[in-house]
C-alpha cells in the first residue's frame, strides 16, 4: 500500500476511503463489531508533509520518510489525537477532545499514515475483553459472540476485521498481545521506553507500553518502527536507535535458543490449548530454533504483583479526572467535596471503582508496606527471573499468550478474580519491562462449531525485538501466513 | 525582637518548614515560563494543567538552583533521590497529586547559623539543624473572594520550583525564629535562589510548636502554624500560640494536635478544618520519573559558582576595609548593597569614606525610592569620583552632598548606568562648584563679613571667640559654600587679631 | 487479610467516591459499599500469596527504565494548546478562571476543606 501511494499510482485518500468504508459496513448495527467510538471524515485531515518539521529537535527518529504513506491505521481511544475525541471509553471524558497530540500519533501522521478512528477498549484500559466500555462492548469478529479480549479489544478487532492493516493499542498487563490472541492477529508489546508515552492516557505509568496490532508480523513491524524512538516529553523514552524491524523479519530463527518456561504450562493448562503450544514448538524446532525447558520460579506471583501495582499507580494517575478543569461534572454540587464525589462516582464505571478501591487502598496508611512496598520487590524478583534465563543463553522465551481461546460475552464479568486470571502469561512481560509479542497458533473447538484462534507470545530481553519479531515471523510463515504487502 | 519570657518551668519547642520558590526561568516540569501577573490560566501547557497524557520533563536549572541551597545550609547532597507523589484532592492541584520527594529527598543533615545579640548564647550564635531539603513542585493558586460563592482556580503558578527546608526543633523562642529566618533569608538571596517575597508567597513559612517543662526531654504535642505573611507575623503567632498552649495547660487541659491559621487582622490562630484522612498522601515513587541523579561533576560545579555568603562576606569587610561590626552589618544585609560598597570601596581606595557616604546619604536616597542598589541611578564609579574630588580638596562635603543630590536628578529618567547621566566632575565644572582657595577672593569675602558685623567683631576682640563659626558661616554664605574652610579660617584670624 | 465495610467506606472518602450503605436508598452509578467490600475481599484473598514470596533478598525495588531522570532538553518549548483551549474545556469558567463551588479555608467556614 504504501509504495503504491508514495508511487503516486494510487490516490492519498484511496485506502483511507476504502477503510471508512468497511468499518461502516461491519461496526454499526445489531451484531455490528462496534470496534470504533469515533471515525474520520471520508478524505480526512491530510497528513503532514514529510519536509514541515514536525520533527522535534531531539528525536531519534527517522520521521517524514513515507514509511506508511498513505496507510489506514486505527488508533485506540486512550491516545490522545486532535482531530477526533479522545475518552478512553469512559463517561468522565465523553466528548473530550485534547488540545494536544499524542507523539506515537503524530509520528503516525509523519510517516504518512491516515487515521481511520478511534477504538474501543476497555476503560482507562483496565480489563481483559473490552466489556468495560462505558460506550457498548466490542465483539470478536472471529465469532460475535465472543469478547476480543482487551483491552485493545476495538483495535485487535478491526485489525481482524479486514478494516485495516495495522491499529495502535496499548499494553499494560496483556492489552495488545491478549486480543491479538484472540482475534487471530499478530500483536507486539515493545521494551518498556521504546515508545513514547506522551499523550498516551494513563493507566499505570510503570507498566503502561504503546503497542501495535497487525494482519501479519510485517503490518506490526513497520507501525512499530514508525512509532518508536526518544521523546524529549517523556523522560521514561530512552535515547536508543531505532532498529529496523520490518527489514531483516526474514533471516529466521535458526540457531536460537528458545526457553519454554515450565510455570507456563499448568497441568490446569486445557490439553487443546498444550497440543496446539507443543505443535507450534514443533514447528520452530522444525525452523532451527534450539528448544530448551527452563523455569521463571516466581511467575505464580505475577497476577498479584501486578493488581498491587497497577491499580496503586491508577488510583493515582485517575486522580486528574475531578471536574475542576475538563470532562464530566456533576453541576449540581454545592461543594467543591460533593463535586468531585458525585463527578468522579458517576464518571467511573464498576471495574474503575473497583481499582481505584484497591489501589487507594494498597497506598493508604496501615497497608502501604504490606501491599505497595511488598509488590514492588516481587516484582524486582520476577524482573530477575527473566534476567537469570538470558544470562543462561537463551534467547527468546515461547509461551501460550492466554490459558485458553477468547471467551463468550458476559462469561467473565460477574468474577473479577477470573477475569484477572486471564492475563497470567503476559503480566509478566510489563513487570520486568521486556518485550512480547503474540502471533496466531491455531485454533481450537469452540463448542458452537467456531473455531476460536490461539495465540503464542515470544518474550525477549530488553530492546531485542528484532530477533522476536524474526521468530514470530517464522511461526506465522509456518501457518502459512505471507504477509500482505503494507 | 519580642521575646517575651517563658512563664516560669516551661519552655517552647519550635520547628519550621520552609518553602521558597526557586527563580528559574521555568517550570519544573514544564517549559512555562515562573512570571508572575500573567493573564489567569494563559501560562499553561498539558503538563502543568495536567491533561491526560502528559508527562513531566525535568528543569536542570532547579535542580542546580536546590543543590547551591542546600550546599549553602551545609546539608550532604545525596547522589540519588527519589520523585514521589503526595496525592490529595484540591481544586488547584491539576494531577490530584503533587510531584515531591518523600522517602529519599535531595539532601539532609545541615546546620546553618546566624550570628545573634542574644547574651544567653554564650557564642553569640544560634546554630538550626536543617533535617531535610527536598525539591517539589507548587500548586496553583485559588482565590476565594473574587466570585460570590464560588473559589477561582488560576494554574499559572503550578509546576514553579520549590524547595521545602524541614528544621529540627531547636527552636526555644520565637525571637530566636525570627533571627534564624533572617539570615536564611539573606543566604536565600545571596545565592540569588529565590526572590523570597513573602507577600507574593516565594517564601512560606509554616511553623510547629510545642511547650514542655524546662528540663523534660520529652516532646509535648504540637500544633501547626500556617498563614503566616511575614517574619514579624511568624514572630507573632508563635507569641500568640505558646501563650494559648500555656493557657491550655495551666487550666490543667492538653493542647491538642491541629493545624491552626494565623489571622494577622484579628491577631490570633484559628483551627484550619481538617478531616481525619486528609493526612493520608500515600507518597509512592512517582512511575513517570526515574530517580534524580546528581553527579560530583555538577556538585562540584555549583560549589565552585557558590557565591560569598553573607556571614564570611561581613568578617571580611571588618578585616579588609576596617570596617565596624556594626558597619559591616548594614553593607553586607544585602547581596547588591554589599557588591556596590566593595565597587566603591576599590575604586576610590578610600574604604571608610565610602561606607560613610554609602550608610549615609546613598542609603537615605535608596530607601526614599525604594531602589535596590543595583537599580540605583548613582553608580559605584560616580559615587567613588565624588569621594575622589573630596578628597583631593577639589570640592568640600557640604557641596558633595549637593553634587549627588544633583546627579540623582541628572539620572532621573534615564537608564541606570547610561552615559546620559552626568558624572560628579561634570557637575562641579558646570556649576563652578570647586572649592575656592584664590586668596584674594576668599580675603574679599572675608572683608564683607566682618564689615557687616561690626557689633560682633567688636564682641570677638573682647574675648567671644566663640564667634568665629558664626564667620565662618557668614563666609560661606557668602562664597555659596565654595570656599576653602581651611584658608577661610586662617585669613579670619588673621584679620580678627589684627588691632 | 479483609477489610471491613467501615474500611471501604473511609478508603472511598479518601478516593472521593461515594458508595451508598446498607441504610442508604441505592442510587444509580454508586455502588454499594457492602458489595465493593465483598469484591475486594475476594481481590485480597488472592493477592495473599504475597506473603509466600521471599523478598528478603531484595534492597530497593526495580525501577524502569535504570537510567536517571533525563534532564529537559534545552530549548524544548511547551507543548501548545489547541485554540480555545482551557476555557473551552472548563466545565465552569469565568474571566479565565475555573470556578469550583467555595472552598472554605476555616473551621468557622461552612462545607469541607481540603
Ligand atoms: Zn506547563
Amino acid at each position: 500500500m504504501a509504495a503504491a501511494v508514495r508511487e503516486g499510482s494510487v490516490p492519498a485518500d484511496h485506502y483511507l476511503n476504502k477503510a471508512l468504508e468497511q468499518a461502516r459496513a461491519v461496526d454499526r448495527g445489531h451484531e455490528g463489531l462496534n470496534a470504533f467510538l469515533a471515525l474520520a471524515k471520508p478524505g480526512g485531515p491530510a497528513p503532514d508533509a514529510p519536509d514541515s518539521g514536525s520533527g522535534r529537535a531531539g528525536e531519534t527518529h527517522p520521521t517524514g520518510d513515507g514509511l506508511l504513506a498513505g496507510v489506514p491505521v486505527a488508533v485506540k481511544d486512550n491516545l490522545c489525537t486532535l482531530d477526533l475525541p479522545t475518552t478512553c471509553a469512559s463517561r468522565i471524558l465523553e466528548g473530550y477532545r485534547s488540545p494536544y497530540e499524542a507523539t506515537a500519533v503524530r509520528r503516525l501522521r509523519v510517516a504518512g499514515a491516515r487515521l481511520v478512528g478511534k477504538t474501543n477498549m476497555d476503560e482507562f484500559a483496565m480489563g481483559s475483553s473490552t466489556e468495560n466500555s462505558a460506550f457498548g462492548p466490542t465483539r470478536n469478529p472471529r465469532d460475535r459472540d465472543r469478547v476480543p479480549g482487551g483491552s485493545s479489544g476495538g483495535s485487535a478487532a478491526a485489525v481482524a476485521a479486514g478494516v485495516v492493516p495495522c491499529a495502535l493499542g496499548s499494553d499494560t498487563g496483556g492489552s495488545v498481545r491478549q486480543p491479538a490472541a484472540f482475534c487471530g492477529v499478530v500483536g507486539v508489546k515493545p521494551t518498556y521506553g521504546r515508545v513514547s508515552r506522551y499523550g498516551l492516557v494513563a493507566f499505570a505509568s510503570s507498566l503502561d507500553q504503546v503497542g501495535a496490532f497487525g494482519r501479519s508480523v510485517l503490518d506490526a513491524a513497520l507501525l512499530l518502527e514508525a512509532v518508536a524512538g526518544y521523546d524529549p516529553r517523556d523522560p521514561t523514552s530512552v535515547r536508543r536507535p531505532v532498529p529496523d524491524l520490518s527489514g531483516g523479519l526474514d533471516e529466521g530463527i535458526r540457531g536460537r535458543v528458545v526457553g519454554l518456561p515450565r510455570e507456563y504450562l499448568p497441568d490446569t493448562l486445557a490439553p487443546e490449548v498444550r497440543a496446539r503450544y507443543d505443535e507450534a514448538v514443533e514447528r520452530l524446532r522444525e525452523a532451527g530454533a534450539r528448544i530448551r525447558e527452563v523455569s521463571l520460579p516466581h511467575t505464580r506471583f505475577a497476577v498479584s504483583t501486578y493488581y498491587v501495582l497497577a491499580p496503586a499507580e491508577a488510583s493515582s494517575n485517575l486522580a486528574r479526572y475531578d471536574g475542576v478543569r475538563y470532562g464530566g461534572r456533576a453541576s449540581e454540587a454545592r461543594s467543591t467535596l460533593e463535586l468531585y464525589r458525585a463527578s468522579r462516582t458517576r464518571g467511573f464505571g464498576p471495574e474503575v471503582v473497583r481499582r481505584i478501591m484497591l489501589g487507594t487502598f494498597g497506598l493508604s496508611a496501615g497497608y502501604h508496606d504490606q501491599y505497595y512496598d511488598r509488590a514492588q520487590k516481587v516484582r524486582a524478583l520476577i524482573a530477575r527471573d527473566f534476567e537469570r534465563v538470558w544470562a543462561d543463553g537463551v534467547d527468546l522465551l515461547f509461551t501460550p499468550t492466554a490459558p485458553g481461546p477468547a471467551f463468550r460475552l458476559g462469561e467473565r464479568t460477574a468474577d473479577p478474580v477470573a477475569m484477572y486470571l486471564s492475563d497470567v502469561f503476559t503480566v509478566t512481560a510489563n513487570l520486568a519491562g521486556i518485550p512480547g509479542v503474540s502471533v496466531p497458533m491455531g485454533e481450537v473447538a469452540g463448542g458452537g462449531g467456531d473455531r476460536p484462534p490461539l495465540g503464542g507470545q515470544f518474550l525477549a530481553p530488553p530492546w531485542h525485538e528484532a530477533p522476536m519479531l524474526q521468530a514470530a515471523r517464522a511461526l506465522e510463515v509456518s501457518y502459512g501466513i505471507t504477509g500482505e504487502d503494507t | 525582637m519580642t521575646d517575651r519570657a517563658p512563664d516560669a518551668g516551661y519552655e517552647a519547642v519550635i520547628g519550621l518548614e520552609i518553602h521558597v520558590q526557586l527563580r528559574t526561568e521555568e517550570k519544573l516540569f514544564c517549559p512555562d515560563g515562573t512570571g508572575f501577573g500573567e493573564v489567569p490560566n494563559t501560562n499553561v501547557c498539558p503538563v502543568c494543567l495536567g491533561l491526560p497524557g502528559a508527562l513531566p520533563v525535568l528543569n536542570r536549572e532547579a535542580v542546580e538552583l536546590a543543590v547551591r541551597a542546600s550546599l549553602a545550609f551545609g546539608c550532604t547532597v545525596h547522589q540519588r533521590s527519589v520523585w514521589a507523589r503526595k496525592n490529595y484532592f484540591y481544586p488547584d492541584l491539576p494531577k490530584g497529586y503533587q510531584i515531591s520527594q518523600f522517602e529519599e529527598p535531595l539532601a539532609t543533615d545541615g546546620v546553618f547559623r546566624v550570628e545573634t545579640d542574644d547574651t544567653s548564647d554564650p557564642v553569640g550564635r544560634l546554630a538550626i539543624r536543617i533535617r531535610r531539603i527536598h525539591m517539589e513542585e507548587d500548586a496553583g493558586k485559588s482565590i476565594h473572594d473574587r466570585f460570590e460563592g464560588a473559589t477561582a482556580v488560576d494554574l499559572n503558578r503550578t509546576g514553579t520550583p520549590l524547595i521545602e527546608m524541614v528544621t529540627e526543633p531547636d527552636f526555644r523562642s520565637p525571637a530566636q525564629v525570627r533571627a534564624w529566618l533572617t539570615g536564611v533569608k539573606q543566604v536565600l538571596e545571596y545565592l540569588e535562589v529565590s526572590d523570597c517575597n513573602m507577600e507574593e508567597g516565594s517564601l512560606r513559612v509554616d511553623a510547629n510548636v510545642s511547650i514542655r517543662p524546662v528540663g523534660s526531654e520529652p516532646l509535648g504535642t504540637k500544633t501547626e502554624l500556617k498563614n503566616m505573611n511575614s517574619f514579624s507575623g511568624v514572630e507573632r503567632a508563635l507569641d500568640v500560640e505558646i501563650a494559648r498552649q500555656r493557657d491550655v495547660v495551666a487550666m490543667g487541659g492538653q493542647v491538642a494536635h491541629q493545624t491552626l491559621l494565623w489571622d494577622e487582622r484579628r491577631g490570633d490562630v484559628r483551627p484550619m478544618r481538617s478531616k481525619e484522612e486528609s493526612h493520608d498522601y500515600r507518597y509512592f515513587p512517582d512511575p513517570d520519573l526515574p530517580p534524580l541523579q546528581v553527579s560530583e561533576n555538577l556538585i562540584e560545579a555549583v560549589k565552585a559558582q557558590l557565591p560569598e555568603l553573607p556571614a564570611a562576606r561581613r568578617t571580611r569587610f571588618r578585616e579588609d576595609y576596617g570596617l565596624p561590626a556594626y558597619d559591616a552589618g548594614v553593607l553586607t544585609a544585602r547581596r547588591p548593597l554589599a557588591d556596590y560598597y566593595e565597587e566603591t570601596a576599590r575604586t576610590s581606595g578610600a574604604p571608610k569614606e565610602a561606607s560613610n557616604w554609602i550608610m549615609g546619604p546613598v542609603l537615605a536616597a535608596m530607601n526614599a525610592r525604594d531602589l535596590e542598589a543595583d537599580d540605583f541611578p548613582v553608580r559605584p564609579v560616580h559615587l567613588a569620583e565624588l569621594i575622589d574630588l573630596v578628597e583631593e580638596g577639589t570640592i568640600n562635603r557640604n557641596v558633595a552632598k549637593d553634587v549627588l543630590g544633583r546627579m540623582l536628578e541628572s539620572a532621573a529618567g534615564v537608564e541606570v548606568g547610561s552615559a546620559a547621566a552626568k558624572t560628579p566632575a561634570e557637575i562641579v565644572r558646570e556649576e563652578g562648584l570647586a572649592t575656592v582657595s584664590d586668596t584674594g577672593r576668599l580675603e574679599a569675602w572675608v572683608e564683607d563679613a566682618l564689615a557687616a558685623h561690626p557689633e560682633e567683631v567688636a564682641r570677638f576682640r573682647d574675648g567671644e571667640t566663640r564667634l568665629q563659626g558664626f564667620f565662618m558661616g557668614e563666609v560661606m554664605k557668602r562664597s555659596r559654600g565654595k570656599a576653602d574652610p581651611t584658608e577661610v579660617a586662617r585669613i579670619l584670624t588673621e584679620r580678627l587679631e589684627e588691632t | 487479610m479483609s477489610v471491613s465495610r467501615e474500611e471501604v467506606e473511609r478508603i472511598a472518602a479518601l478516593a472521593r467516591l461515594d458508595v451508598f450503605g446498607e441504610d442508604e436508598p441505592a442510587a444509580e452509578g454508586r455502588p454499594s459499599a457492602v458489595r465493593l467490600t465483598e469484591e475486594l475481599n475476594r481481590i485480597l484473598e488472592h493477592i495473599a500469596t504475597l506473603e509466600e514470596a521471599d523478598i528478603s533478598e531484595i534492597g530497593d525495588p526495580i525501577r524502569l527504565p535504570s537510567d536517571p531522570v533525563p534532564f529537559r532538553d534545552p530549548g524544548l518549548e511547551p507543548d501548545s494548546l489547541a485554540e480555545g483551549a482551557p476555557a473551552d474545556r472548563a466545565p465552569r469558567w469565568r474571566d479565565g478562571f475555573f470556578l469550583v463551588p467555595r472552598l472554605p479555608a476555616l473551621v468557622d467556614d461552612e462545607e469541607d476543606g481540603s
